[in-house]
């Protein structure tokens, strides 16, 4: 038994030596330690930003490409031949359950917690006041978009603006669009406050600016058709715009090349570069079986119908891939491709059996003057650009003031592109009244926008989302099914599973 | 002596009749004139002190304190008492000399250990009589292997001898005296002599054999003294036949309560194992094994030729000396070791033949091209539309590629393995080399493993025994990804659905496309990608054990495992992203580290010869890392490097290192006593504390009891003559699990990147969507109570164990949904409860025991139920970004309270709807379309519409049961084993079939038209209308099958050369037939369970868990196929 003692007593010796339990983290970060220091709070601001972008590498997920299914393909612009959730959105059938609609919640609301948890932070870092400022209020900027979009496809929504622990969410309130539009005029007048018209290049092309939150204001206003306020704060975009700070792009097309990354018609905007942060929209927006531009997927295309609306003598109805021969042999016999042909309205048979009809149009914004021809892209994609409020102007002026005062703003976009102006003659007269005049700004955000995430709430603003979507459904022989509670998406459904008031409201916004 | 009369016409056959002994313990009746020489006597010291004792007591004291064992009736020891004895460190042959002198008995080592006691005959003189023949022959096991040691005596003489080391004997008797044979471990054997001079014996092993001793967590056990639900397997039950290729296949179907399944078919494809159910919703489900005492997640594939024996502890009470991770069972694999005496050299190896099974009657080219036509017109808005998917000229294509067809081939399996078993009395090694490669039945897709392992026990003295464990595996293998949606990353998805009118290459010699089509045709995702996995695994652990006094044993452990999976990956110009990014490629490591010591003091002693001690107590510690690094690059001049040179590439697009670690530290005891040897007590304390959990939380404490009677012991029930040995089993325990991530209970950041200016990138860090802040994050516990029985019937001849039990786990570690709008997706958390309760039964009967032919039976069979009983009131659903890429991400199965993991979860499908027929619920469905029950509505009642909250549970991945039914024949020279397994009760959510039936099987004829309106297949499948997608019953199927798994017929030749002690040749077919209404190529399938297991860091047999893998069982999703097996092997014994 004294053997026991001794090697029992020995054992204890070396047993409190090695009870020590914390773990060391060598390539984790926690959010303990993540805030510190000021540069720690600058790779937080970035990882916002690539937020609108998630994942490096494989991107697009939300503004890399996959709002365009819930913006343009739940409207009479985007059509897809994709079985599954692509197809129930382009034919209104959708449900909850949508990848889609998901998704791009998701990723808004990563916006939302990412930006909070960086304010929640920040007042406790030791930093120069003014660079202080410009980072909170480029989250601030940040967190408005994401809210903006928010309500754009939601309306009513949970509002965060401090960190709350995720397990005390379920069943959240759903703040109005009044209420949380407060937090976005907020968030951007502070941005106006504290950011620059424009950043050295040293800090980056792509910052939020002064100009970026003046045009998110803008744009907030205008939804809630509240035009006074709209018009002071794209003037003051118009106003940078004469001074310099934005000029349109001579050549509409330029402003979708490559090479083309930043000029000043961007106002907010996101990059690529095609090595460690490429894109997928060449991808995802090129045409299928092309010769010039190859191996594309044409996942994300324009329906016929829309396209048709395009005037002949508008070159942006060329900035489509249609009317060519594919670059795959057709079968083993011969070595030519199909004619890819647009249909005539009505007509459902190929004139030839070397021909396919066209099902929709794939745009070529996204891939046009291709760098290279690699699977990944340096491309931009703009969130806003001066084209957009240059069309805002047009459409505030008409509500304020009438047409006269909007059409040399719907011209000065239209002379851009090289279509004809209107009250320039023939086919283009100016549009006489309010309501004619309303309609054509409209038409004119979907010919310049197209693919630019506008679409919807575009519809939704000028009251004719029901109207030109149930035409559209009718036109492609379906039945007309959108009804008003439709012009707001259903909460996505594993979180209408966790808050009632969420799935209450569902029951009325699917199809 | 009398002689008896010969009739030489009709001579006395030898009676053939095995001895079966009714108290359980197998006699060994030794009658030896020999005098014991003390060359043999092994070098333990004896200490002893005894004072008119028992003779039996005293040599129970000599077991507990040495390596000793005894072997003797207990009729001969009765009645014989120790009057005044005290030894100290005093050889055997001492202690022996005084403990029987004055009994008529003696003694005789038979190996370095074993001692066996037998009667004297001195004083009667034994003469050879000129009648007595000389009758040579050979002992060998059940297999023909031989038996050295075995005992042969001539019944009611003094003559006797052992069977040398080769199982060859010599023995003088005359005809009709009656020859015994006997040995521990086997049954006792008896011939009667006719004429015959020679005689060859088998002897069967003892399945009852109380005293083989069993392996428990820490230390070793008496088969007898058992308290636990524990069973024990052996080398010869794991690999008899069939190409098993790892440990974990080698269990599948053998012991109760134990499910295996392979969860892809897929060349070195992950296994999941489990036992007594899942208690864990998120972690993992698997077990620990314990590789010779060393503890690891990847005991699952080791090379199943070094298995001396696995025991599979089932119940709380035998597994919470493991605490913190016994929660799952505990699978102690002990190697095979190294022998004393000449040196054994055996040879296995097979080669065997795969084919797929293939089931699926594909559309041809033509009839692909008509049908994708009409589906154009059946979608909505599209009526009129002609050639809208395929043009005249293409209609006149002749081409039909059965993609099926060019994608697979004929496997090949082959397996290899030499084994040196050898050494002396201090040093004993085994060394033992294995190599095993399968080609798959899919192209380009392979496996192969080279292991090694070195055994060396060493005796320092007699109080020092030291020994080491080296092993060393690398396999190799090309493998494809068979988890995505979409064709690049799914191969088996493309091979199924992809077009047939598309040929495999062009005249050019590229791969062939659709024109238009994205990506590439699955040839060329199956053989133009490379895809390699190599993992190296090392493993080397030494012991030290040290018996200070004879009552005290103090072991260490020690060692560290190692091991690293290493990917390339390529993509050559000829696919589709490879051509447009100039080839791509990448390369991976990660290395993970396990370091472990345990410690171990056992103190062991026995007063009055009725209370017996043992005392255990002990402290380990574990400390787990990982590193992962990856590069990933692209543009290529050339093709010639693949993944080897990622320096020649021009670009790179990503690189990355990370590293965790986490730290378990425990302290644990056991006391084990037993009173008059019938009446056993276990009871086990071990306190676990894991890094993984809160600050305030990382210890937990797990206790456990167990209570044994043998009944057998007592007189009432011996009298009732019908128990051969009978007990009965009690135990309660509690276990732990902390199967989750490494930092588990913190707020972690990721790591991101973005370029202000397009073409610098600067980094970032946001938060991680999966792990919110959670520092009460603690152990999930799972409670069980275990009541067993076994018994004996007939002489032992019938055995039967059954056992009940039930568990409950509480705290689960769940992966909580969160909702999407707090910024995150899920989060880890302790919540609620799940229980399983079961009856398991594990039977083996002798039918048939004659010298020429026997019969074995064995059967096990296994009842589960499962119940989730509180997850906090809210369902939590399972998604699958199934079953197409375009779908959204279904919720397939639901973890509901009241309900089992396993729920298949979807709409009631109620058939098709007619023309002129109108469905309220479905306003907006036309003719055609399939109608989905009204349930439920958000009120909790129907509410004439169909939307989310009509879906309900719609089928279980639970069995009702499941078993295993081994039956083994041998006629002589020639064995034949059957197994047969099944599974009853379970159902398959058939998502391949979701894909192909309405567009590519001939099913999609069949669907509804105006003019075929009998039918329940909906027109255009179920993707293009407004409830397409939906899972719903159409594709949940009853998985019952009953499996011919493996047969096997052997022939055994024995004595062929010097050179050879025997071989045996053999053939084998696995999956010969299966019995099933599945539609599926296979009822054995868990797409789940493989995603989850198959993500490149984690090799064959460790299936990963997770909470999509354990409550999302019963997906069928593009599973590799399953294949039939010829399989000819060999066996060589030099």
């Amino acid at each position: 038994m004294k053997y026991l003692s001794i090697i029992s007593l020995s054992l204890l010796v070396l047993v409190t030596g090695c009870s020590k339990l914390e773990p060391r983290l060598y390539s984790d970060l926690t959010t303990a330690n993540a805030y510190s220091t000021e540069s720690d709070i600058n790779a937080a601001l970035v990882g916002i930003y690539a937020d609108l972008n998630p994942y490096p590498g494989d991107a697009w997920m939300y503004y890399a490409g996959y709002l365009v299914m819930t913006t343009d393909y739940t409207t009479d612009m985007g059509f897809s031949t994709a079985a599954g959730d692509p197809t129930k959105l382009s034919n209104f059938t959708y449900d909850a359950n949508n990848r889609y609609i998901r998704y791009n919640w998701q990723y808004m609301y990563n916006i939302v917690s990412n930006v909070n948890l960086l304010l929640s932070k920040i007042e406790g870092v030791q930093m120069d006041d003014v660079k202080k400022k410009r980072i909170i209020a480029q989250a601030r900027f940040l967190r408005a978009l994401a809210y903006r979009d928010i309500t754009d496809a939601w309306g009513a929504a949970p509002l965060y603006t401090t960190v709350i622990p995720p397990d005390q969410t379920a069943n959240a309130p759903l703040a109005s669009v009044a209420e949380i539009d407060e937090l976005i005029i907020e968030d951007c007048k502070y941005g106006l406050d504290n950011l620059p018209e424009a950043w050295d290049e040293s800090e980056g092309l792509s910052r939020a600016t002064k100009g970026a939150c003046a045009t998110l204001l803008g744009n907030v206003y205008i939804r809630a058709h509240d035009y006074q306020n709209a018009k002071t704060y794209v003037d003051m975009v118009l106003a940078m715009k004469d001074a310099g700070i934005y000029q349109l792009n001579s050549d509409f097309k330029n402003v979708w090349s490559e090479s083309n990354k930043f000029d000043k018609g961007f106002i907010f905007c996101i990059l690529h570069e095609p090595g460690m942060n490429g894109g997928e929209i060449a991808n995802h927006f090129g045409p299928a079986d092309h010769k010039e531009v190859t191996d594309r997927w044409q996942y994300y295309a324009v329906s016929l119908e829309f396209w048709r609306k395009y005037s002949d003598q508008d070159p942006r109805k060329q900035f489509f891939y249609y009317n060519y021969e594919g670059a795959s042999p057709r079968d083993e016999h011969t070595t030519h491709g199909f004619y890819y042909m647009v249909p005539a309205p009505g007509q459902t048979t190929p004139p030839s059996d070397t021909v396919k009809l066209l099902k929709n149009i794939a745009t070529k914004k996204y891939s046009y003057e291709m760098v290279s021809n690699s699977y990944y892209d340096g491309r931009t994609i703009a969130i806003f650009r001066i084209e957009d409020v240059i069309l805002y102007k047009a459409e505030i002026e008409n509500e304020l003031n009438g047409p006269t005062a909007a059409l040399p703003y719907i011209n000065q976009i239209r002379a851009r592109a090289g279509a004809p102006e209107y009250g320039s003659g023939g086919a283009f007269p100016a549009p006489a009244s309010k309501e004619e005049m309303a309609q054509k700004i409209l038409d004119e955000r979907g010919y310049e926008l197209v693919f630019e995430y506008k679409r919807r709430p575009d519809l939704i603003r000028f009251g004719k989302y029901e109207a030109i979507c149930n035409a559209y459904l009718t036109s492609r022989g379906l039945n007309p099914v959108v009804t008003a509670n439709m012009k707001y998406l259903p909460y996505p459904l594993l979180d209408a599973q966790l808050n009632s008031g969420m799935a209450a409201e569902n029951l009325n916004r699917v199809p | 002596m009398t002689k008896k009369a010969i009739d030489p016409k009709h001579p006395p056959r030898p009676v053939l009749k095995a001895l079966m002994l009714m108290n359980g313990i197998t006699l060994f009746l030794l009658t030896l004139t020999l005098h014991v020489s003390a060359k043999g006597i092994a070098q333990d010291k004896i200490s002893l002190e005894a004072n008119n004792m028992p003779l039996a007591a005293a040599l129970k004291q000599i077991e507990n304190n040495t390596f000793f064992r005894f072997v003797y009736s207990s009729d001969l020891l009765q009645n014989k008492t120790v009057k005044a004895a005290k030894f100290k460190k005093a050889t055997l042959s001492r202690v022996m000399e005084l403990l029987l002198s004055n009994t008529m008995l003696t003694y005789k080592m038979i190996n370095d250990s074993l001692v066996t006691i037998g009667e004297k005959k001195e004083g009667i003189a034994y003469e050879k009589s000129e009648e007595l023949a000389n009758i040579k022959g050979r002992v060998t096991d059940e297999k023909g292997n031989a038996l050295p040691g075995v005992s042969v005596s001539v019944t009611g003489s003094n003559r006797g001898t052992i069977a040398d080391e080769n199982g060859n004997f010599s023995i003088d008797a005359n005809p009709g005296e009656t020859l015994e044979f006997s040995i521990v471990g086997y049954k006792t054997y008896t011939v009667k002599l006719g004429n015959e001079t020679s005689l060859n014996i088998k002897l069967e092993p003892d399945v009852a054999d109380l005293n083989s001793v069993v392996v428990i967590g820490y230390g070793t056990q008496k088969k007898g003294d058992l308290t636990g639900a524990i069973t024990s397997l052996k080398a010869s039950d794991l690999t008899s036949g069939g190409t098993v290729s790892n440990a974990a296949q080698a269990l599948q179907g053998r012991a109760a309560g134990v499910m295996v399944l392979q969860n892809s078919k897929a060349p070195g494809g992950s296994m999941s194992v489990r036992i007594r159910g899942a208690n864990s919703i998120s972690s993992t489900n698997e077990p620990l094994y314990v590789v010779d005492g060393f503890a690891t997640l990847n005991g699952a594939d080791l090379n199943p030729n070094d298995i001396e024996s696995m025991e599979i502890l089932k119940d709380a009470s035998a597994a919470a000396i493991y605490g913190a991770r016994g929660a799952n069972g505990v699978i102690i694999i002990t190697t095979k070791r190294g022998k004393s005496g000449k040196a054994q050299i055996t040879y296995n190896g097979y080669i065997g033949l795969q084919k797929i099974n293939d089931q699926f009657e594909m559309l041809n080219g033509k009839q692909y091209m008509t049908l994708a036509n009409d589906l154009y017109k059946e979608i909505d808005g599209q009526a009129n539309q002609e050639y809208g998917a395929y043009t005249q000229s293409q209609l006149q294509s002749s081409i039909n590629t059965d993609w099926i067809k060019e994608a697979s081939r004929k496997g090949v399996v082959q397996s290899h393995n030499l084994q040196v078993q050898g050494g002396n009395e201090n040093t004993k090694i085994l060394t033992s080399l294995g190599y095993f490669k399968q080609s798959g039945v899919l192209k380009n897709t392979d496996y192969s493993r080279i292991s090694a392992r070195v055994n060396v026990d060493q005796k320092v003295n007699d109080f020092i025994k030291s020994g080491v464990t080296i092993y060393g595996q690398r396999a190799n293998s090309n493998i494809q990804d068979y988890g995505g949606n979409i064709l690049q990353s799914n191969v088996l998805l493309g091979i199924l659905t992809y077009d047939p009118t598309v040929p495999v290459y062009n005249a050019d010699g590229s791969f062939g496309r659709p024109p238009g089509g994205r990506g590439d045709n699955p040839l060329a995702n199956l053989v133009g990608r490379q895809n390699e996995v190599v993992q190296d695994r090392f493993n080397g652990n030494a012991y030290l054990e040290i018996k200070p006094i004879p009552e005290l044993t103090g072991r260490v452990n020690a060692g560290a495992e190692i091991a690293q999976y290493r990917t390339g990956k390529y993509l050559p110009k000829s696919t589709y992203q490879g051509g447009i990014d100039d080839g791509v490629a990448s390369s991976s490591d990660y290395t993970s580290t396990r370091q472990l010591f345990d410690a171990t003091l056992t103190y062991a002693k026995t007063l009055n010869e009725v209370h017996a001690f043992s005392v255990l107590g002990g402290y380990a510690y574990e400390k787990t890392g990982f590193a992962f690094k990856s590069l990933a690059v692209k543009g290529f001049s050339t093709d010639l490097f693949s993944f080897n040179n990622l320096d020649a590439a021009s670009t790179i697009t990503g690189a990355n290192y990370y590293k965790q670690e986490s730290i378990l530290i425990s302290f644990f005891g056991r006391l084990n006593y037993s009173f008059n040897d019938k009446y056993l007590f276990t009871f086990t304390m071990r306190r676990d504390g894991s890094s993984r959990f809160g600050a305030d939380h990382r210890w937990g404490n797990f206790p456990s009891g167990a209570f044994a009677w043998r009944m057998d012991k007592e007189g009432f029930i011996r009298n009732l003559n019908l128990f051969s040995t009978l007990k009965f089993r009690l135990g309660y325990g509690k276990t732990g699990n902390d199967q989750i991530g490494n930092y588990a209970s913190y707020a972690l950041m990721a790591t991101t990147r973005l370029t202000f200016d397009g073409s610098a990138n600067t980094a970032g860090t946001h938060l991680n969507q999966s792990s919110p802040e959670n520092s009460s994050l603690k152990w999930e516990t799972t409670t069980q109570y275990n009541a067993g029985i076994d018994m004996g019937f007939f002489n032992s001849r019938l055995m039967v164990t059954v056992d009940g039990y039930y568990k409950k786990t509480t705290d689960l570690l769940i992966s909580k949904s969160l909702p999407l709008y707090s910024g995150f997706t899920s989060g880890q958390t302790n919540l609620g409860a799940v229980e399983n309760k079961g009856i398991e039964f594990e039977i083996s009967s002798k039918n048939i025991t004659n010298q020429n032919f026997t019969w074995d039976t064995k059967l096990n069979l296994a009842i589960n139920r499962n119940k989730v009983l509180d997850i906090g009131g809210k369902d939590i659903y399972l998604t699958s970004s199934k079953p197409m890429g375009t779908v959204s991400e279904e919720q397939f199965a639901v973890i509901r309270e009241g309900q089992p993991l396993g729920s298949l979860f979807g709409y009631v499908y109620l058939g098709v709807l007619q023309a002129g027929e109108t469905y309220a619920p479905q306003p907006a469905s036309v003719a055609g379309d399939p109608k989905f029950q009204d349930i439920s509505g958000p009120d909790g009642k129907p509410d004439g519409k169909i939307d989310a909250s009509d879906r309900t549970i719609i089928g279980s991945a639970n069995p009702k049961f499941i078993y295993g039914v081994t039956n083994t024949f041998n006629y002589r020279n020639f064995d034949l084993g059957i197994f047969v397994h099944g599974s009853v009760g379970n159902d398959l959510l058939n998502m391949t079939r979701m894909n192909l039936e309405w567009n590519r099987t001939t099913d999609a004829l069949n669907r509804w038209t105006p003019g075929n309106t009998n039918t329940d297949i909906p027109r255009n499948g179920f993707f293009y209308m407004k409830s397409g997608g939906y899972i719903n019953s159409h594709f949940i199927e009853n998985a019952s099958f009953l499996r011919l798994k493996n047969i096997t017929l052997g022939y055994t030749l024995r004595n062929v050369s010097k050179a050879f002690n025997s071989i045996r040749l053999y053939a084998a077919v696995e999956n010969l037939l299966t019995f099933t209404s599945y539609s599926g190529w296979d009822p054995e399938v868990d797409t789940k369970g493989y995603e989850s297991g198959n993500t490149g860091t984690t090799g064959a047999g460790s299936a990963g868990g997770g909470q999509t893998a354990n409550a999302g069982a019963g997906m069928d999703f593009n599973a590799y196929p399953a294949m039939r097996s010829y399989t000819f092997g060999l066996s060589i014994n030099f």
